[in-house]
């Protein structure tokens, strides 16, 4: 597999991000030396400009709190009005931006959720090209299906800070769909299959051909996906009919997940503590501590019937009590029957009823908690469907479109839809909607406009997405000011705009004045979003600050790498070194020496890469004596029990 | 790569305008008409798709892939309005010549006037809180929509050779129906 053939699916959480691909054998997650796959969604930034990713920035969350930024995802492509709720939970510092956007505040240094966003995905990114050995730039991304179109945007844009090529937004529950339905189903021995199609003639065409329609159609089943992650909520309800996965419809809200449960408990403990004590604990040291804790509680409820709480408050004041599972289910249960409003919604567009389904899926870490796995089997009359890793099956989905978008696997297809209406603000400050919600992708709308005033050449558009009837009830995606319409007179332009909406659930808007045929030019504001010439700045930006960065951190990663080689070789060197022959046993010592030397001195990681590379090659000759002696080994342990049963 | 190229040969300017312009049931090589067979339609719609959709094309150059993304919203939006009764109506109604029924907002005699009382009832159960009247007047609703639907399906049933004054009729009938389904979301 050449690297250029790998495009990695990527889950970019709320709590944990992870990154995946899949070849022949099937999607696999790319672990850490741990063997887990999840990167907690966390970063912790120093004085120094040094940033750290994952568990150790989580680890250390409490010590730092102002410093800490996590669960970002919940900021990207919102404004400040939008984001009230979220304000007295975060304990760093968020300040409003441009337009309708927002900035994590570090101390003065302002960045962007798409800039932190990018941060993640680079990890990520590296940890890849870790396993790989080589650069990999291709990516399919994940977000909630109910994200809309800036905040889709927002994370392409994370995805090119990152120096990641996003050949695909996919919907979250979508690719849990396709990890189950399709990823887990080898590929089928290819046969030559014909139909015939009513559309255009094919027959000087090489390529596939379709599956036949009668084939397809002879089973499918309806799947609900209930995906209940850190900070979002989505359903989606799924029809699969042979090779193809049709979404009938989606909803959800991009503001309700694991955190708010979390939440639950940290209300409880802030009203308990002002009772008892009369003191309002909210300094951002304690709200991270308070956070971390309670996310501990949630889930030792999820094990055990009760979990005991015991907070120290200075001065001799100890907070104690003992939360049952019972009482955190009275308090989480509003926002499980917010789930299940959604759902009943998603159905209601689907025009099914909940016990028409054939299966549900359950997805996201917040769906290990007991009531969310009762009061879903409840509500769909069925046992709830769990047997991938509800932590991994999104990324396992989005490496299998990865697959399917590399050209490497043709027996399966997406079919998506856009999660929201999209439409217009007209006059008089209504929404004219031109493309429903839950409308198949890719779609297309096309609306005329003309000119009020003689010799305008321009016209301003408002796009807006949302179901209420009231623009300033939906949210403003973007003004299209669309520009180089020849003068004429009031009323006599003839501007036909198109709106498609692609397979990533983006707007495309193209517009062209019908009298002159004149394409003319648009320009773009995003509303909660970076402009091309933003997002092209930071990118230039952090090319600078990322080489220094990933210099750097390319060689820690590499000195590690050294210390566990050279330390398995001793190790293999005791065991097995007898059997080598001296010169090349000498030289394997030497060759030891050598290298962590230079890992010590050396601040060139391509030298190191190309140093630890060869002595790789040196040790082969000593890797494969030890194999053969290992196996050795286990022949003589199976003889002997062999000989043992035997007797 | 030659296994992606089927728009990528020298008929794909030719597919895509055929997409673009075409007649929606020659589209699906279905016969014309409001009587349509829903799943023969959904399995024409699937064959069609996998053969055409961007996905199919990501490894082809930029100008594959843009057909490919055109193509494949035309026939998502074909689709869309076949499968659905009341737009499969309009669509036959608009091909037949004449105003659309968005060109002529008329509505039956006395429809008004029953909307807005209806609404008025429902605004006052609302207020009252008395679900036991917001579900009577789901029940009424939902059947006054049945109503208009099945005058809908009479009507553009026998559009082919129709007079002017039965497509006006059923321009009346797709405008009610609208207002029927206001009604509708105002009490979900």
């Amino acid at each position: 597999m050449t690297t250029n053939d790998i495009i990695l699916g990527i889950d970019l959480g709320t709590t944990f991000s992870l990154v995946a691909f899949a070849d022949a054998r099937g999607p696999q997650v790319i672990r850490d030396a741990n063997g887990d796959g999840r990167l907690p969604s966390v970063l912790s930034f120093s004085p120094n400009g040094k940033v750290t990713i994952g568990w150790e920035a989580r680890r250390h969350a409490v010590e730092n709190p102002q410093h800490t930024v996590y669960s970002v995802k919940r900021l990207m492509g919102l404004g400040i009005d939008d984001l009230k709720k979220d304000l007295p939970y975060l304990a760093y510092k968020v300040v409003p931006g441009e337009r309708e956007t927002i900035k994590i505040d570090l101390d003065g240094e302002l960045l962007s959720p798409q800039e932190v966003s990018a941060l993640i995905l680079r990890e990520l990114k590296q940890r890849a090209e870790r396993h790989f050995g080589r650069p990999v730039t291709r990516a399919v991304v994940t977000v909630p299906a109910y994200f809309d179109d800036s905040q889709r945007q927002a994370t392409r844009d994370a995805g090119r800070l990152a120096g990641l090529d996003v050949v695909r937004i996919v919907n979250e529950p979508t690719a849990a769909a396709l990890a189950y339905g399709i990823g887990l189903r080898t590929a089928p021995a290819e046969k030559p299959r014909t139909t015939n199609l009513p559309i255009g003639d094919k027959s000087k065409c090489t390529g596939e051909t379709a599956p036949d329609p009668k084939q397809t159609a002879s089973h499918s089943s309806t799947v609900a996906v209930y995906d209940l992650g850190g900070g979002t909520f989505d359903v989606s309800i799924l029809r699969l009919t042979g090779d193809i996965l049709e979404v009938i419809s989606t909803h959800g809200d991009t503001h309700l997940g694991g955190d708010d449960f979390d939440r639950q408990i940290v209300m409880l403990v802030q009203r308990e503590v002002a009772e008892q004590y009369k003191v309002e604990i909210d300094s951002p040291a304690t709200r991270q501590a308070l956070r971390t804790f309670s996310e501990e509680v949630k889930n030792r409820l999820s094990d055990n019937e009760s979990a005991a709480i015991e907070l120290d408050l200075g001065l001799g004041r100890l907070y104690q009590r003992t939360i049952t599972r019972d009482e955190f289910e009275s308090l989480a249960s509003g926002l499980v029957d917010r789930t299940l409003e959604s759902c009943k919604k998603a159905l209601a567009d689907a025009k099914l009823e909940p016990t028409q389904l054939d299966q549900i899926v359950l997805v996201g870490g917040a769906t290990r908690i007991p009531l969310v796995r009762r009061r879903v089997g409840e509500y769909f009359e069925k046992e709830p469907y769990t047997a991938l890793n509800p932590d991994e099956v999104v990324a396992l989905g989005a490496a299998v479109q990865g697959q399917i978008l590399a050209g490497k696997r043709t027996d399966a297809l997406l079919l998506d839809v856009t999660p929201l209406s999209l439409g217009i603000e007209t006059m008089g400050g209504a929404m004219g909607k031109l493309i429903m919600r839950n409308t198949r992708i890719p779609c297309q709308a096309t609306e005329m406009f003309t000119t009020f005033v003689d010799g305008q050449t321009s016209v301003k558009i408002n796009v807006l997405q949302g179901e209420r009837e009231l623009a300033s009830d939906c949210r403003s995606l973007a003004t299209f000011d669309l520009s180089g319409i020849p003068p004429m007179p009031a009323g006599i332009p003839k501007l036909e705009v198109q709106f498609l909406i692609d397979a990533n659930g983006i707007l495309i808007v193209t517009a062209r004045e019908q009298r002159s045929g004149k394409e003319s030019s648009i320009q773009v504001i995003p509303a909660h979003g970076l402009t091309q010439s933003e997002v092209r700045r930071i990118e230039q930006d952090s090319v600078r600050f990322a080489r220094e960065d990933m210099q750097a951190h390319r060689l820690i990663d590499l000195r590690n790498q050294v210390e566990f080689d050279i330390h398995k070789t001793e190790q293999m060197l005791a065991a097995y070194g007898s059997a080598l022959p001296s010169e090349e046993h000498t030289a394997l010592v030497e060759g030891i020496r050598v290298l962590r030397d230079l890992a010590a001195k050396t601040d060139d990681a391509e030298k190191l890469h190309r140093a630890l590379d060869a002595f790789g090659k040196q040790t082969l000759g000593l890797a494969n004596i030890a194999l053969r002696e290992s196996l050795r080994d286990i022949d003589q342990e199976d003889n002997k029990e062999a000989t043992t049963s035997r007797s | 790569m030659l296994a992606q190229a089927p728009l990528a040969c020298t008929d794909c300017h030719q597919l895509l305008n055929h997409v673009q312009g075409a007649d929606y049931f020659e589209l699906f090589g279905m016969p014309r008409g409001f009587d349509l067979d829903a799943a023969e339609l959904d399995r024409r719609y699937l064959a069609i798709s996998s053969n055409i959709h961007p996905d199919k094309f990501a490894t082809a150059g930029n100008e594959v892939q843009s057909f490919a993304l055109r193509a494949s919203a035309a026939i998502n939006k074909a689709f869309n309005v076949l499968k659905s009764p009341r737009q499969r109506a309009e669509y036959l109604l608009e091909t037949a010549g004449g105003k659309s029924a968005a060109d002529d907002k008329r509505v039956p005699p006395d429809l008004l006037t029953s909307v807005m009382m209806l609404r008025e009832e429902i605004e006052e159960a609302k207020s009252d809180g008395d679900t036991a009247a917001l579900d009577r007047l789901r029940a009424t609703i939902s059947r006054r929509r049945d109503e208009a639907d099945q005058k809908i399906a009479e009507l553009s049933g026998e559009l082919t050779d129709s007079s002017d004054e039965s497509k006006e009729e059923l321009r009346m009938h797709l405008n009610a129906a609208k207002y029927i389904d206001n009604l509708l979301t105002q009490l979900a």
